[in-house]
């Protein structure tokens, strides 16, 4: 089942791409958590790299967390593997933990169909925005809707969230 | 189907050469909107109800298209073995297993008259539409 908006994060224990293991108590000071299900060989993934590491960087200073897991089946995409994860946030300079859900318990658990899909948890950890980062994924100039975004500006200034719920845009989670 | 999907091989590799040789993607996108509108007259099935979605679907196939001169799907790996991806030339070989089973082809171009598209996915999208 995927997680329905308003409900609580499930929690977590994974390992990073910089050696260390997190878990959803890691982030507990954080007014707001982005989580992004996120893979190394998706073109739609690759296409938001840029925009990932962007928000990271425009929303640090007001205490957000992104953290990106992938749950993807290494057998049948070994461009998925933590080595390469590895890689890949060094050479994109990622900036947030990189999980690696090998199991796919934690996928499981929130129910991504797709990557990238975003879910937004607030200060409590319950969701209040899910689905994708914006409205085009092939070319940033020409966002329209930056829907992520307006989220957690709403998010953050105590408003309600004027649009809950999108339907991600991606490759399908590469189940076992 | 086998032979109207080998007409279908021939026309598009003769398509794709040409959509290369001029204003390559625009091209190549309209004649996926062309196939895809082809394709979705003589089958049972829908396209995902997203516009974004579907919008980069198409994208993707064109790109697809102008890269490597094939309509292949933009959720599996080109190898660059003819033989080994021809199967994932859209429609996939496999989409009608996918459907069955999962409401929607592996990059969810496609999905069953029945599918329904919460903005919730996955093994939730079964249990709405009374598979599980």
């Amino acid at each position: 089942m995927t997680l329905a908006i308003g409900d609580k994060a499930p929690d977590f224990e994974l390992p990073g791409v910089d050696g260390k293991n997190y878990r959803l108590a890691d982030f507990a000071d954080k007014p707001a958590l982005v989580v992004i299900w996120s893979c190394n060989h998706c073109p739609t993934v690759k296409a938001y790299e840029e925009r990932m590491v962007a928000l990271r960087r425009d929303y640090a200073d007001q205490g957000v967390q992104v953290v990106a897991f992938n749950s993807n089946d290494v057998k049948r995409y070994p461009d998925d593997s933590f080595d390469n994860m590895v890689k890949r946030a060094k050479d994109k300079g990622f900036g947030f933990p990189y999980l690696y859900d090998e199991s796919q318990q934690v996928a499981r658990a929130y129910g991504p169909a797709v990557t990238p899909e975003v879910f937004l948890f607030d200060r409590e950890r319950k969701l209040v925005y899910h689905g994708r980062i914006d409205d085009n994924p092939d070319s940033p100039s020409a966002v329209r809707k930056r829907d992520l975004r307006d989220a957690l500006d709403e998010l953050l200034a105590g408003r309600p969230i004027t649009t809950a719920q999108t339907n991600p845009v991606g490759c399908s989670v590469k189940w076992r | 189907m086998a032979s109207v999907m080998a007409v279908s091989d021939n026309r598009d590799r003769a398509d794709a050469v040409r959509a290369h040789g001029r204003a390559p993607l625009r091209s190549a996108r309209r004649l996926v909107e062309r196939r895809i509108e082809r394709y979705l007259r003589r089958s049972p099935y829908r396209l995902f109800p997203d516009e974004v979605v579907v919008r980069h679907l198409v994208n993707r196939l064109a790109r697809n298209l102008v890269e490597h001169g094939r309509q292949y799907c933009p959720c599996r790996k080109v190898t660059g073995d003819r033989a080994a991806d021809r199967p994932n030339i859209c429609p996939c070989r496999t989409h009608h297993d996918e459907i069955a089973r999962d409401g929607h082809c592996e990059c969810r171009l496609f999905v069953s008259r029945e599918f329904v598209a919460p903005a919730g996915h996955g093994p939730a999208e079964k249990a709405a539409a009374g598979d599980e």
